[in-house]
């Protein structure tokens, strides 16, 4: 099994979905406290709908021009999710971040109708192809989230403080459209590049499960951070041993790996309450 | 004690150089591999990528395949662009020693398109037509490709794969003649396919290819080509429609109830079904399936 890791090809996956990992758990925590969570599938959506339209025109996968189309149709999106945003109440906006993903899914799969070899695209649009990451592929996928990370570094104080704490940050006078448009772009850039090696369900899963297991245990910022990261890697390692051992794609063995330990996670924390429960009730009791 | 010690190393050393001996080969496709496992006896031992019953087109990358490419001495392609999926396997592999051999070498290629290819076109393979495999002729220019390539990763055994050839090649020449015999009543008969895999087996046994269940090849059926295939079979009096195993059924079975034509499940490669385990019986296979499909036997 350990030997297994000995070949190039998973190390390079490996690698690949720790890269992955460590930058998407970050943007995750604020994609989770902000408390948009279809607005990441949705815009993964239309970065993978980007692809198919790349792959239609004939661009070669993995190219600067594939990018810049897909990330055209990521920006598009980001752009109507949030005028979308109506101040009449009656609509919710769910309803229209849920119709951009519907939306995108039934365009990349009438466009890959007429395509040959179309359901397979499709099911690359889904799962990735991890196993097969080209290393110069990694090389500027790596330098781009770097770029990323680093933007975010300076800006920290303001993002951690939008995602805490909106509210406050508009009566403090924060020109907040801005900061969000910040926000997103900078998501566009990673999501768009990340759905063309991975695919829209590992993508969806890094940015959710590892924040969502984290919250499970503490509220603590720092905490948070870091327990996402030990999920997100945690998870890439143990989908890599699956995948090798069993001999079934990569993607989604991760993905499988992370929903396990969500479960296992909420499993522990309702065990550690069995035990808390009582004394709580306890007390209630004294006190009536 | 030191005997003992002595023999043990030489039990390693013979375990080491037999295990050393046997060349690792990986083919693409089951049909390589069968053809491979004829020419290279027990001097070889062949790992296909692509089983009969899978479509040779798209291939969903495993990690089982690069370790065996990783291990590999030699690879067999098909070429003309079929098993693009090849390429990142054999990178991925990372096997530097690797020997790689398109066995489309030296094969009268069909349906090589005139003009430049896009993908309107539908999966049109520039290159022309991949499925060379099917005309039992071209068999034997596969097996000189794979003899050459088992040689020369192999000298010590040249003298076996030659031998392998020239019986290879009187076996086939002897069968060919069998089934043009046997298919006799066959020629000119016209047939439908789902894809366009057909084009060297009909030219070999001289069957007659009117009309594809694909609207273009690697496209899904639709609605306006599925009808104007009905109309084209029902004034033709068609009453074939081959299909490959890998295709869904439901197209060709809505057709065939349209048209009073038998949807008949033939195996493009070895493997592909019952009975067609190596390169011959797929032929044998294949022709009593038509055979019994055009006397209208269940």
């Amino acid at each position: 099994m350990i030997h297994l890791f000995s070949y190039p090809f998973v190390q390079l996956a490996l690698l690949a979905a720790l890269v992955l990992a460590g930058i998407h758990s970050y943007l995750g925590f604020h994609i989770v406290s902000r408390g948009v969570i279809f607005v990441d599938i949705s815009i993964a959506q239309a970065a993978a709908f980007g692809a198919v339209v790349g792959l239609v025109w004939g661009l070669e996968k993995h190219s600067w021009a594939a990018y810049f189309v897909s990330l055209f149709f990521t920006f598009a999106a980001s752009v109507i999710i949030s005028l979308s945003r109506t101040r009449d109440d009656r609509i919710p906006h769910e309803a229209f971040i849920g119709v951009v993903y519907a939306g995108f899914s039934t365009a990349a799969l009438l466009l890959l109708a007429r395509h040959p070899g179309g359901t397979e695209e499709l099911e690359e649009m889904l799962a990735g192809s991890l196993l097969t990451v080209r290393v110069d592929d990694l090389v500027t996928t790596a330098i781009l989230y770097a770029a990323v990370g680093a933007f975010h570094w300076f800006l920290r104080k303001q993002f951690f403080r939008l995602s805490a704490d909106r509210a406050g940050a508009i009566r403090d006078g924060w020109k907040v459209g801005w900061w969000d448009f910040l926000f997103y772009a900078s998501f566009g850039l990673v999501v768009t590049s990340s759905v063309h090696i991975a695919g829209v369900l590992l993508v969806f899963s890094f940015l959710v499960v590892p924040p969502v297991i984290a919250l499970l245990f503490t509220q603590k910022k720092g905490v948070r951070l870091a327990v996402g990261w030990l999920v997100a890697f945690a998870g890439s390692l143990a989908g890599i041993a699956i995948s090798v051992g069993l001999n079934i794609p990569a993607g989604p063995s991760i993905i499988a790996s992370l929903i396990a330990f969500l479960i296992l996670s909420a499993l522990v924390k309702n065990f550690l309450s069995l035990f808390r429960a009582p004394g709580a009730d306890w007390k209630i009791r004294r006190r009536i | 004690m030191k005997r003992f010690l002595v023999f043990v190393l030489t039990l390693f050393a013979i375990v080491a150089m037999s295990s050393a001996a046997v060349v690792n080969v990986v083919a693409s496709s089951s049909d390589l591999k069968a053809i491979a496992d004829y020419i290279g006896g027990n001097h070889v031992s062949v790992k296909a990528i692509v089983t009969g019953k899978d479509n040779p087109h798209f291939v969903e990358v495993l990690p089982s395949y690069m370790v065996m490419v990783s291990r590999a001495n030699i690879y067999f392609k098909l070429g003309l662009g079929l098993d693009f999926w090849a390429q990142p396997i054999i990178d991925g592999s990372r096997n530097d020693r690797l020997v790689i051999v398109d066995c489309s070498e030296g094969i009268d290629v069909l349906g090589k398109p005139a003009g430049p290819v896009n993908a309107s076109m539908g999966d049109v393979h520039p290159e022309g037509n991949p499925h060379y495999q099917l005309d039992p002729a071209n068999g034997l220019v596969i097996a000189r490709n794979i003899e050459k390539g088992l040689a020369q990763v192999d000298p010590g055994n040249a003298g076996s794969y030659e031998a392998a050839l020239k019986q290879f090649e009187t076996e086939l020449g002897s069968k060919i003649e069998t089934w043009k015999k046997e298919a006799e009543p066959l020629a000119g008969m016209e047939i439908v396919t789902y894809h366009e895999s057909w084009a060297y087996f009909c030219r070999a046994f001289g069957i007659k290819v009117a009309g594809f269940i694909e609207p273009k090849p690697g496209i899904e059926p639709t609605a306006s080509h599925t009808a104007e295939l009905i109309t084209l079979m029902k004034a033709r009096g068609i009453k074939i429609i081959g299909k490959e195993p890998y295709y869904s059924d439901r197209a060709p079975r809505a057709i065939a109830a349209a048209t009073g034509a038998k949807v008949v499940d033939l195996p493009p490669s070895v493997g592909g079904a019952e009975g067609a385990d190596n390169y011959f019986s797929l032929f044998e296979v294949l022709i009593s399936r038509l055979m019994s499909a055009a006397r209208n036997e269940p």
